[in-house]
């Protein structure tokens, strides 16, 4: 179980899927991209880099320096990769939202049938 | 070239067909030269009025031209060097020597075009932006100056070069797909979702040299 230090947010643990989805692909671009398709939201290269650093400072990727390309003005790519700490993370966040789903459903349920059927004559 | 001058030829030089397959090349290339040329002779200069692109556009024909005509002398000039050794006809000896006499003066011509188009396009070039001076010497699309500078300062220290490496990778996929306009609009778009981070960073900072100046006024 993880610690309430490692405590991941929503944003967090899109991202943390985003890169094990990508695999070895999985830098900026790709990561946005995927983001994006996913969420359908609009993702900030800054707000991605600031989200990837403090998962990187947590343990949870690790990062390397990649190849520069001609269509990036010669700047090198940065490769994320998700290490076991993120991954046991992950299990944990779906193991703790599968733990709530049962309320979810009885308080669906709930709703449901507080609703009045309407009988129309 | 009637039948004895070719017998002649072939006695006198071992690879005869070789020549001859040269010298219908150097034949052909200068044909094609002259038509270019003469092409750029008969054209009027482009003049500062004519506008940049103009301008831009007849400097780069000019060089190709007179890089073409350069490569073409040299190549002849190594001809008739590995030539001297063989015994050549009288045709082809004239026919070069009149190639090199006609293209010294074509080379002076197209090198003084460049000259003046060159100067034009310097004095031109000193009243354009920056950020139009940079488009044009990159290979690379890039965004504006501006935009890539903004980002730049949005973005944290350590992620400079890689996010900025990655919207501008975004950017030639936007102009592949859109056209520079929105491409560019896009990119700033980028830029004002990047600034809340950078806000938030600054405001973070600020925030905490207020409560550390609280603290220290208790003592």
């Amino acid at each position: 179980m993880t610690k309430p230090k490692d405590y991941i947010g929503e944003f967090e643990e899109f991202v943390l899927l985003a890169i094990m989805k990508l695999g070895e692909t999985a830098y900026g671009v790709p990561i946005r991209e995927a983001l994006e398709e996913a969420t359908g939201r609009t993702v900030s290269v800054g707000a991605l880099y600031a989200t990837l650093n403090r998962l990187e400072e947590k343990g949870f990727i690790s990062a390397r320096t990649g190849e520069s390309t001609p269509e990036r003005g010669g700047r090198a790519k940065r490769y994320f990769k998700v290490e076991a700490t993120g991954q046991q993370v992950l299990l944990d966040a779906e193991t703790a939202r599968r733990n709530l789903v049962p309320n979810l459903r009885a308080a669906e349920s709930l709703r449901r049938n507080s609703v009045p059927k309407l009988r129309f004559v | 070239m009637d039948d004895n001058q070719t017998k002649q030829g072939d006695d006198a030089l071992p690879d005869s067909n070789e020549h001859k397959a040269v010298m219908n090349f150097f034949e052909s290339q200068y044909q094609a030269l002259l038509k270019d040329i003469d092409g750029l002779s008969n054209s009027h200069a482009a003049s500062p009025s004519s506008g940049l692109d103009k301008l831009e556009q007849e400097l780069n024909t000019t060089s190709a031209i007179l890089n073409r005509t350069l490569i073409f002398n040299q190549s002849v000039r190594e001809y008739l060097v590995r030539l001297t050794e063989f015994e050549i006809t009288e045709e082809d000896s004239c026919l070069i020597q009149d190639i090199f006499k006609e293209e010294k003066m074509r080379l002076a011509k197209i090198r003084e075009r460049q000259n003046i188009l060159e100067a034009t396009l310097g004095i031109l070039e000193g009243k354009r932006p920056t950020t139009v001076k940079v488009h044009r010497r990159s290979n690379v699309s890039q965004p504006p100056l501006n935009a890539k500078f903004l980002l730049y300062l949005f973005l944290d220290k350590r992620d400079r070069e890689v996010g900025l490496g990655d919207a501008i990778e975004d950017f030639a996929k936007h102009l592949k797909m859109f056209g520079r306009r929105r491409a560019t609009w896009l990119f700033y778009q980028q830029i004002w979702l990047s600034a809340w981070p950078f806000i938030r960073r600054v405001i973070s900072k600020v925030g905490g040299l207020i409560l550390l100046s609280k603290w220290l006024r208790k003592f």
